[in-house]
């Protein structure tokens, strides 16, 4: 009797197998970058307003995590603080997914201290000897002598991935303290005098108050040391940290998807980009926009 | 694109200009000592000036703005055909941006353009910078090293030193092909790969631990042929039924449909053979049917339901090899055929957000031998918490399961060898912690209280301390 049960069940499944999958209501799935939620959930909020009848629903979990959301097609969109690793766009050509990349805001990565540190200037190369555990004390970049303690993400995470190939050139400390998202970086550093972490610029650029120090980042010894927080520095590359911040999605953008992508990237949409604290895209990415996916 | 004047492709035109390069620095040291390489060298001169001219067309293209649709394949033809590093062409970025031919915005485009088109040639094998074979090939292993001891009643103490060496590699013979094999350390017991430290140093075998070949008919639709992991030919939550070891042979088709973002079905079937003689036209075999599904009830919450059937042909009056009799037998034969009704189910939460335990998870599944009617059934329930997974530093999970198998629910030459020796009618409970020392570092400890159901009851402790190290 059970054996039949089994073969029943297996029939249906069989059966579903060839029905498409079922939808009610216009729905838009989007996951991943712990950078991008804040940003895409307050858009998302403006345009389901707009538009009554459309769903969106949003996660986190990290860059890598959204990526994988699309490969196994359980999201529409996939946020992402970071391009997509060859290993990604092996999985997605075995299972027929297309990625085609979309920038929706520019990132000024911020290295984040105590207001009680006394040091806020770094050059790239100190940066990557400090998360590398090669400079380990305060003292030795003029500060108090007290060891450094680092903050950064987990493995998951498109930040982490980023500055670890941009700023370490190699390995984070094994000392690392790594948090499951920006906001317990700044929680952490808020309340550590000798901590250190970074995080995106719409975490910082709107506090009020706090312990909080945004550090000057120069990309030499010797070049001049700029801000996270001016529009200027990110664009012309003298603050050294930028990156731009992507949307993935599978094939060129229909129906919702399209839409809301669109909305992202109007006027009103690159608005609530900079409300959030992050820097709207410059004409050279609207353009790749419109090449990349015809958006 | 850029295109040459013979209508060669962009990637002909890249080949091309460093052969030309070549030629010409060979030509300027007198290597060229026959016609044909004469020939070779004018061609080449031919197509290296013609590239000039149209880099010196380009050249006013470029005062005209259009910066990055010249570039952008020059840095892509310098960075996959001259086998330039990441860091080089960062500087030549960087210094294109001082010189003001580049702005920042479009030199970071250029980057990450050129990065995306280098890992799409490596994905898709056509990679000049790599070598073919790394790009087809895949390679991973683990060593394992353990300390055990067994205490059973009426047995003498046993304490061992053991390792356990498992190497593998996948090769991709073209989009839907692959190929696998794995080799691994142990003897020909199919449920365990441990070598023991003992006999004065002895070299011991390395085996063949799996074979197979794996097509991908549809993306949701794959055969399986060989002897291949099992975790590939049907889902498992424990090693209550299987041991972990075991890689079956025969022939296996799975499919995977995302129904909708949250819910997805399967349904996992095979073939397999258990034994085959040359005097014996019934030769033992296994088929399986398996239909489940995954629900993600939301993000954090996600439920896994599956229910197989094995049904086993020819068992009865037969005998299997690494039985270890604990199945009702008439003069060493089986003495009944197997008919197993087997439904698991695992529900569990994962939350990115606590730092303290972000995952935990509930299992259970229960075992009926349809084909007997007593001492025919059996169960397996357990709980983890921790991370889904150890591998990353710092990760955990403790784990603990208590299962009972009466002594006909299943072959007695299946499940997880280290619960009471293997066999069938036994009871116990299983402790396991694990913790990532560093990446792909885990320390693993294993505890085994385990008795037999019927019978003299004797109790056996098994206590196991892994150091596994992943690469």
């Amino acid at each position: 009797m059970k054996k039949y049960l089994i073969l029943l069940i297996s029939a249906g499944i069989i059966a579903a197998f060839g029905v498409r999958a079922f939808s009610g209501q216009e729905m838009l799935q989007i996951k991943g970058s712990d950078t991008l939620i804040n940003l895409v959930q307050r858009m998302a909020e403006v345009y389901m307003e707009k538009n009554p009848g459309k769903l969106i629903a949003i996660t986190g979990g990290g860059s890598g995590t959204g990526i994988a959301a699309l490969i196994n097609k359980k999201c529409d969109i996939a946020n992402s603080s970071r391009l997509m690793k060859a290993k990604e766009m092996s999985m997605a050509a075995g299972k027929n997914v297309k990625p085609k990349r979309v920038v929706l805001a520019i990132d000024a990565i911020s290295v984040i201290v105590n207001t009680d540190n006394g040091v806020n200037k770094f050059t790239k190369d100190e940066l990557g000897k400090i998360f590398r555990g090669e400079i380990k004390n305060w003292k030795e970049l003029g500060g108090k002598d007290i060891p450094i303690t680092l903050y950064g993400r987990q493995s998951n995470s498109g930040t982490f991935v980023f500055f670890r190939g941009f700023i370490l050139k190699g390995d984070y400390s094994s000392k690392m303290r790594r948090m499951n998202g920006n906001a317990q970086i700044v929680s952490a550093i808020g309340k550590d005098v000798s901590a250190i972490g970074y995080v995106g610029v719409g975490y910082v650029k709107n506090l009020k108050g706090g312990k909080i120090s945004v550090a000057k980042v120069a990309s030499r010894q010797g070049a001049q040391y700029a801000s996270p927080l001016s529009l200027e520095d990110v664009k012309s590359g003298k603050y050294p940290i930028s990156r731009p911040l992507n949307q993935y999605v599978n094939g060129n953008p229909k129906g919702i998807v399209k839409d809301f992508i669109e909305f992202e990237l109007s006027k009103e949409g690159q608005k609530l980009v900079e409300n959030e604290g992050f820097f709207m895209i410059p004409d050279e990415y609207k353009k790749f926009n419109k090449k990349s996916a015809g958006i | 694109m850029m295109e040459i004047k013979n209508n060669c492709s962009y990637r002909d035109s890249s080949k091309d200009i460093w052969l030309s390069q070549i030629l010409l620095e060979r030509s300027s040291l007198g290597d060229t000592k026959n016609n044909s390489a004469k020939k070779n060298l004018n061609s080449a001169k031919k197509i290296f000036f013609d590239l000039r001219a149209r880099v010196k067309k380009t050249t006013e293209y470029v005062m005209g703005g259009n910066i990055r649709e010249v570039l952008l394949p020059i840095a892509v033809l310098f960075f996959s055909v001259m086998n330039v590093s990441a860091g080089e062409l960062d500087i030549l970025t960087e210094k294109l941006v001082e010189k003001n031919i580049l702005s920042h915005i479009e030199a970071q485009i250029m980057l990450d353009e050129t990065r995306q088109a280098v890992a799409g040639e490596i994905t898709a094998g056509m990679s000049y910078a790599v070598p073919k074979w790394a790009q087809m090939m895949k390679f991973k292993g683990d060593l394992r090293l353990r300390y055990q001891y067994n205490n059973k009643n009426g047995s003498v103490n046993r304490q061992r030193g053991r390792y356990r060496l498992r190497f593998g590699a996948e090769s991709r013979i073209n989009n839907s092909l692959k190929v696998f094999f794995g080799l691994a350390s142990g003897g020909n017991d199919p449920r365990s790969t441990n070598q023991t430290m003992d006999a004065s140093f002895e070299t011991p075998d390395i085996r063949l631990d799996y074979a197979f070949s794996q097509y991908a008919i549809k993306p949701w639709l794959t055969v399986y042929g060989g002897k291949f992991q099992r975790k590939l030919a049907f889902c498992q939550l424990s090693d209550f039924l299987w041991d972990s070891d075991i890689n079956p042979e025969g022939i296996s088709l799975t499919s995977n449909k995302v129904m909708r973002y949250d819910f997805d079905l399967f349904l996992n079937s095979g073939w397999f053979v258990l034994d085959e003689s040359n005097s014996d036209t019934s030769n033992p075999s296994m088929s399986v049917i398996q239909p489940g599904f995954q629900w993600d009830m939301n993000d954090e919450r996600k439920l896994k339901f599956a229910v197989a059937y094995y049904g086993f042909n020819d068992l009865k009056g037969d005998s299997l090899s690494h039985s270890r009799l604990t199945n009702s037998l008439s003069g060493g034969k089986l003495s009944y055929d197997y008919g197993v009704f087997n439904p698991s189910i695992e529900f569990s939460f994962e939350d990115f957000e606590n730092t303290v335990i972000p995952y935990y998870a509930v299992f259970a599944e229960h075992v009926r031998n349809e084909k007997v009617s007593k001492n025919n059934k059996g169960n397996v329930f357990g709980f983890a918490i921790g991370n889904k997974k150890v591998e990353k530093q710092s990760q955990w999970q403790l784990k603990y399961a208590r299962r009972r198998l009466e002594k006909d629910a299943w072959l007695d030459t299946f499940p997880d060898s280290d619960f009471y020796g293997g066999k069938t009618g036994v009871k116990g409970h299983e402790l396991i912690l694990e913790y990532a020392l560093v990446d792909n570092v885990i320390f693993g400890a294993d505890y085994y209280n385990t008795q037999n159901i019927s019978g003299i009851k004797k109790t056996e402790d098994l206590c196991q301390m892994d150091l596994k190290l992943k690469f």
